[in-house]
């Protein structure tokens, strides 16, 4: 039971880096992906988290939960992401989880244009429900048979540009712009914690007291 | 939670407690048992913290959450930050401190990965503050005596802990990153006699400019910085006294590279300033500064010391400035003075002076040299032979042998003549009356790892003070993170963090994702049952969702149980039941007629998925819950029909129907026709319409087969299924025109809105109010009793029923229409459809 009381030693402090060389910030936030049934929206989520991909990729029924943290400049981002079942008939059940996301991955395959009509779908229905700060990226998977697409990249992009989105044709086969994807929804997400980035600033001038007042709302 | 009761910490009061909005923060097992508002010391501000005392009881366990807020009051529970979290094991500890006044408020929590952290108090907060440490106790002593094979079960608080698991992995790996990186420190001390500054730019650079290679941090300590008595006259004076030697010791260190003063700190008469190379100033994440004054009745501050603490990088350094105690007979105040400092400085962040990595104490130590007789006046500047013999009486290296000072300290050959004392002006020594003893009063002094020497000497021609400046150089390898490394080694902790939390996520694997009712029959319950497993090596919590509908499923389903837990290994059946009844029937027809199943389940795994299971069957079409409409399109009983060819019925809006009234309708009033006054009772009250006993299903069979047989119930279960065929269907008969009709007030207007609903509407109505009329006027049922219970079938509606004489107006209404008179006017407005009637059974239906 008797242990030993520890001194402050080197390291116990709560380092806190000015901008440049820090890590402490960190941020968390909720990431759904959306698009029709065997786009790929498993496939992305399971590249981006374990860099697998499984040629057959069973169907998701109801909604996997996973996480992954990303380092960006100063800051640790946390996502929590909802991977959620394509097909129609759980189209009543997505709202559940697009609501109260900051991200959405809405995904279509390049090789199929109701895919592509269904994620602008999508895109409508996140603009008119979805948290109006959401940050919407389309991708366009399945880039690795581009040579058999039917979406062209100039079209969806164009599409992307009017609607304000992040885009990119992505291939979770391949990993190509998988994780570039997400990275660029990180930077994209606002990052503002006040409070985890108090104490970093030292003032050269010199301050007498022998401490500093309180500064409690009392 | 009694215990929190009343308690709201200060400052944080608002609409919404904050004890409830930082309870959200917590899931429904964890119990607040205290919060306490307590604040950290961070740089130039303090910080506040909520302590919050929690206890899980899905762990039995118990730990301290502190969050840091941006705001008081809270008013979210977002503005909420976790800051560190506390498992109360066997190895915490809450350490109060009792030494002085300020520190009587401030306590450590520590664990065994963590800490000691230190929180202060406010002084209002004391009685709370004793609440919230008696608690504390108990917490930790229920620990204690908790069976000691047990392990104690923390992992609740993962889920407040990720990025402090993150922190403690990279710690672990530090050897992966860490590189040590040489830095030049150049420390000097001066006690400049109150003399004032001197004028030109660089009258300093020759005691600040001995280095070679530009060093990256100076820390310069003077001493006898003007009088105290000057000091207290004129503050102003003093500023500028101090801006003017700040300026001039900027000015006068190594020209190669730009420097700025990062901090100076300043007691009467000690200063201590550290300057730094521009350049560095960024790798400098923490300052602090403190002091401890010493001197006339200890407190003056004449004599004491000042320190400023540094984080480089990853090092620690700390350099203090001290002027002890003066006079050669004074070895043990001097002494004194050193350990009140050591024992009484304690900076911001709670580290002490030997909390560092780096220490360099350099300053006016006083010590002298033990008078050797006839050894006083060092001969020959150059004489080494002399120093070593002077300094083998030097009161300091006397006292360090002994342990009585500067433990630990190191200090560098001395091969320079003793700093003091001067005739200012001159290098002779004091040629007063009183003859002071030359001595090596000017030290510096190192302690820590990784600190090499590379000169300390004196400088003989700065000549306006008693003493002479000495400066010593040193190179110190700093802790320092690669950059490059680190982010490598944080991005693979982060990725195993992740794992970790992936992999071991909650599983639970169910036996099926779709369950499939088969044929499913009003008024006839039917159930499902299914297994779900624990799949994972860790106990698991499932429940269903509560989606939209503000249920974890539709009315016509019911689960059991809707929550539960399950061991590893262990499985549990969950029973679905579907109740397709006059309760539930509309909404499942709404459901069949948009969806192709009855319902979607979302069955929640704690910490993990979701999976859904969608139930499904095949429903048999029955009259009951049918527009008159839809019954009117159908060419067939509707058991030869499916579920979706019903779908495909009622979703045809065409005004093309098969028969003029449904044919089941017709089957009813026929038959109650022929019975006549065998309706005892007349009809059901409007209450109990909807109580079917369990004769029903052969009456929902002979309407639902077109049976050629006799009725199979009696004309109670006719009436009955009358009532029910009116009041199921999702819109009441009379709709559009239910508010227009209820406002109506004369039967001719009523009668017009009547032409306009859709013809099988039009026509049962009609049809229904003459076979009603002549039932009362043959005294076969009575009028009150058939114009309140129809009257409020016919003109269902959820909007009018608020109105203070809905039900009155619902019977006047139906009053118009099967009163006696004014029949004829009815009978030819009728474009015939009751001829049917009249004419004998199913005369005018398709067969």
């Amino acid at each position: 039971m008797a242990t030993t009381p520890r001194s402050g030693g080197a390291g116990s402090g709560t380092a806190q880096r000015p901008n440049g060389t820090s890590q402490n910030k960190s941020c968390q936030f909720k990431l759904v992906l959306l698009g029709e049934s065997a786009v790929g929206k498993s496939s992305l989520v399971l590249r981006f988290v374990k860099g697998q991909f499984h040629e057959y990729q069973e169907s998701t029924i109801g909604a996997a939960f996973l996480t992954q943290t990303i380092c960006i400049e100063d800051t640790v981002v946390k996502f929590e992401i909802w991977d959620t079942a394509g097909q129609e008939r759980y189209h009543s059940l997505a709202p559940m989880y697009y609501r109260g996301a900051q991200a959405a991955i809405v995904v279509y395959d390049i090789q199929n244009q109701d895919s592509f009509q269904r994620a602008k779908t999508w895109v409508k229905e996140l603009h008119k429900q979805a948290s109006p700060n959401i940050v919407i990226a389309l991708a366009g998977n399945k880039a690795d048979l581009s040579n058999i697409r039917v979406v062209e990249f100039d079209e969806a992009k164009q599409y992307a540009e009017e609607n304000a989105l992040l885009f990119m044709e992505t291939s979770a086969k391949t990993g190509m712009n998988v994780n570039d994807i997400f990275l660029a929804i990180a930077k994209k997400l606002p990052k503002n914690d006040g409070a985890n980035n108090q104490g970093s600033s030292i003032r050269p001038n010199g301050n007498e007291t022998n401490r500093p007042t309180n500064n409690c709302c009392k | 939670m009694e215990s929190v009761g009343d308690h709201v910490p200060n400052g944080l009061t608002g609409v919404k407690s904050s004890l409830e909005i930082v309870r959200e923060r917590f899931k429904e097992d964890e119990i607040i048992l205290y919060l306490f508002e307590a604040y950290q010391i961070k740089g130039p501000e303090d910080a506040n913290r909520l302590l919050a005392l929690v206890s899980s009881e899905s762990g039995g366990t118990f730990a301290i959450i502190s969050f840091s807020f941006v705001r008081t009051p809270l008013t979210s529970v977002n503005e909420l930050i976790i800051n560190k979290v506390f498992a109360i094991d066997e190895s915490f500890q809450l350490r109060q401190e009792c030494k002085g006044s300020i520190t009587a408020y401030q306590f450590d929590l520590s664990t065994a990965e963590d800490g000691p952290i230190k929180y202060y108090f406010y002084p209002s907060e004391s009685a709370s503050y004793d609440e919230f440490v008696a608690k504390v106790i108990s917490c930790k002593s229920s620990m204690a005596q908790s069976d000691p094979e047990t392990v104690l079960n923390f992992r609740w608080l993962n889920d407040y802990r990720q990025i402090g698991e993150v922190k403690q992995e990279l710690k672990k790996r530090e050897s992966e990153y860490i590189v040590y990186k040489d830095i030049i420190i150049y420390c000097a001390t001066w006690n400049v006699n109150n003399k004032p500054c001197c004028d030109n730019a660089d009258a300093l650079r020759s005691w600040l400019g001995c280095s070679e290679r530009a060093p990256d941090i100076y820390a310069i300590g003077l001493q006898e910085l003007d009088t105290p008595a000057k000091a207290m006259l004129n503050s102003t004076q003093v500023q500028a006294s101090v801006a003017q030697w700040n300026e001039r010791m900027v000015q006068s260190v190594h020209p190669d590279v730009e420097y700025e003063i990062l901090q100076y700190h300043r007691l009467v008469g000690i200063m201590l300033t550290v300057i730094v190379r521009k350049q560095l100033r960024q790798h400098i994440l923490h300052c602090r500064f403190k002091s401890v004054a010493r001197g006339v009745l200890n407190t003056l501050g004449n004599k004491g010391g000042v320190a400023i603490s540094l984080q480089l990088n990853e090092g620690y350094i700390c350099f203090v400035n001290s002027h002890l105690a003066a006079h050669m007979g004074y070895v043990e105040e001097r002494n004194q003075d050193y350990n009140a400092i050591v024992d009484g400085l304690r900076f911001d962040d709670g580290r002490t002076i030997s909390d560092h990595d780096h220490i360099f104490w350099l300053g006016d130590l006083n010590y002298r040299i033990q008078e050797p007789p006839g050894q006083q006046r060092p001969g020959p500047l150059t004489d080494a032979q002399t120093y070593e013999l002077l300094l083998q009486y030097d009161q300091l290296r006397q006292e360090m042998r002994k342990g009585k000072c500067f433990e630990g300290y190191t200090e560098g050959e001395i091969k320079f003549r003793p700093t003091y004392k001067y005739d200012p002006g001159t290098d002779n020594y004091d040629s007063s009356e009183k003859q002071r003893a030359p001595a090596y009063c000017d030290r510096v002094l190192w302690k820590g790892t990784r600190i090499e020497q590379l000169a300390y000497n004196s400088i003989m021609d700065i000549r306006q003070s008693d003493h002479k400046p000495v400066y010593a150089v040193f190179r110190v390898k700093i802790k320092t993170r690669d950059e490059i490394r680190y982010k490598r080694v944080q991005e693979e902790v982060l990725k195993a963090v992740d794992k970790r939390e992936n992999d071991n996520q909650p599983q639970i694997s169910v036996e099926k994702t779709v369950i499939d009712f088969g044929r499913v029959r009003f008024n006839e319950p039917c159930m499902r049952d299914f297994n779900v497993y624990n799949s994972c090596p860790l106990p698991v919590d499932f429940s269903f969702k509560e989606k939209d509908i503000h249920d974890i499923c539709e009315k016509w389903l019911q689960v059991d149980p809707r929550k539960d837990s399950l061991m590893i290994d262990s499985a549990r059946s969950i029973r679905i039941k579907m109740l397709a009844d006059v309760h539930t029937i509309r909404g499942l027809l709404k459901k069949i007629r948009s969806s192709d199943n009855f319902d979607i389940l979302i069955l929640h795994v704690e910490n993990g998925r979701d999976i859904f299971i969608t139930v499904t069957g095949d429903y048999q079409p029955s009259c009951f819950g049918l527009s008159m409409e839809t019954m009117c399109r159908t060419d067939r009983p509707l058991s030869e029909y499916s579920q979706e060819q019903i779908k495909h019925l009622m979703n045809d809006n065409s005004q093309e129907y098969c028969v003029t009234m449904p044919r089941e309708f017709f089957l009813l009033i026929d038959y109650l026709h022929k019975q006549g006054s065998k309706l005892e009772g007349g009809f059901h009250t409007f209450e109990s319409r909807k109580s079917l006993n369990t004769h029903f299903n052969v009456v929902r069979d002979w309407l639902d087969t077109w049976c050629d047989e006799e009725f199979p119930g009696t004309p109670q279960s006719a009436a009955q299924a009358l009532l029910l065929l009116l009041d199921l269907p999702d819109q009441p008969l009379l709709e559009p025109f239910v508010e227009d009709l209820l406002a109506s007030t004369s039967k001719s207007k009523a009668m017009d809105y009547i032409a306009l609903l859709s013809p099988p509407k039009r026509n049962v109505f009609m049809h229904l109010c003459m076979f009603l009329r002549e039932g009362i006027e043959c005294q076969y049922y009575n009028l009150d009793q058939v114009a309140v219970t129809f009257g409020r079938i016919l003109l269902r509606s959820s909007e009018c029923k608020a109105w203070p004489d809905y039900k009155i107006r619902c019977s006047q209404f139906m009053r118009l229409f099967i009163e006696s008179d004014g029949a004829d006017v009815l009978v030819n407005r009728n474009e015939g459809a009751g001829a049917g009637a009249r004419a004998g059974p199913r005369a005018d239906l398709p067969a």
